[in-house]
């Protein structure tokens, strides 16, 4: 029987590590501001900047697609849904719900094994 | 000296009662391991085939892994594929001749193929096809909706699986695909959505389409990334 390389045993999709990685981000970006058509953009971007960096750093075999959606509270209905065509043994996602007085941001991060 | 040899054969036969491996490539451990199990099932049931192919396949089973086939019989034929290193033809002289053969999972052979188009013109993922498809799609359904709280949990989940449907249908078989489908109300607020994408830029892509009506909105995003 071949040894396995330690790097197969990794490869499935952990979910827990990642939405730690999620939530920091957009902590450290969304804590105690309050929503502003001007700043979203900037925002956004760096949330996901900083997710997608330190999932990289996380060095493991997958493409990642992160998604977010900040919404302005107005007492309007949202709803999200996602449906994928992959490999479940070794593929998986995760979202992260965030919300603070003037704004919700809902953040999901797929992670596809190449 | 027809009874000199019968004689002869059943002393050999005593002798010599092992298992004859006709055929096997299986690695000597598993080889071992499966002789073993036979011989103990077909010693306990030397006339009840049934129960002596249940034992054998459980202890397979639990041993290396479902799923195995396993056959045993006087006299028999057969045709089988199987995964390779796992097969092996044995017969045990005297009571009942038997194989076992191990079907697992489907080992895929190298293609040398390193980028969709290797495989076939439109194989590449085609972002205005996509966007043509959702377009249609998303009209349709949306058209004469009004936002309702308890379908608008249906209506995206429904719509995102129906995309699913929808994209595989375009034939983009060395492609995982990720569909996000995103439904409001509209009441004035504001509301943003960003992605970003670690992948291959030459290989994966993504489609994106938006739908309005009175009184609600739908976004859909479709992503694909190539699988080798």
């Amino acid at each position: 029987m071949e040894a396995q390389d330690p790097s197969v045993e990794e490869a499935a999709f952990v979910a827990d590590d990642v939405s730690n990685i999620i939530k920091e981000s957009v902590d450290a970006v969304l804590q105690n501001q309050q929503y502003s058509e001007a700043k979203v953009s900037q925002w956004t971007s760096s949330c996901l900047e900083h997710c997608i960096k330190r999932l990289t750093a996380l060095n493991k075999p997958f493409k990642y697609v992160v998604t977010c959606i900040i919404v302005q509270k107005n007492g309007a209905g949202l709803h999200t849904a996602a449906s994928c065509w992959w490999d479940s043994t070794t593929d998986g996602s995760r979202t992260v719900r965030w919300e603070n007085k003037s704004m919700y941001c809902i953040c999901t991060v797929f992670g596809l094994a190449i | 000296m027809a009874e000199q040899q019968f004689e002869d054969m059943e002393a050999f036969l005593r002798v010599a009662k092992y298992t004859l491996v006709k055929f096997t490539d299986m690695n000597s451990e598993m080889k071992e391991e499966a002789m073993d199990i036979c011989i103990t099932a077909v010693e306990k049931y030397p006339n009840d085939a049934e129960k002596c192919t249940q034992m054998i396949k459980d202890q397979m089973d639990k041993k290396f892994g479902a799923p195995w086939h396993v056959v045993v019989g006087k006299g028999f034929s057969y045709e089988i594929t199987y995964e390779v290193s796992s097969w092996q033809a044995a017969a045990m002289d005297d009571s009942m001749p038997f194989q076992s053969g191990g079907i697992k999972e489907v080992v895929y052979e190298n293609t040398y193929i390193t980028d969709p188009e290797g495989y076939g013109p439109n194989t590449k993922f085609e972002r205005h096809k996509v966007q043509a498809v959702l377009k249609q799609v998303l009209k349709e359904r949306i058209e004469k909706q009004k936002y309702d709280p308890v379908k608008g949990a249906q209506i995206s989940k429904q719509l995102s699986d129906d995309l699913r449907e929808k994209v595989k249908a375009l034939g983009y078989d060395r492609y995982k695909l990720v569909i996000q489908v995103t439904v409001g109300q509209k009441q004035g607020q504001a509301m943003r959505i960003i992605s970003r994408c670690l992948w291959d830029t030459q290989s994966d892509n993504f489609a994106s389409e938006y739908y309005e009506n009175e009184s609600m909105y739908c976004v859909c995003q479709v992503y694909g990334l190539y699988y080798e």
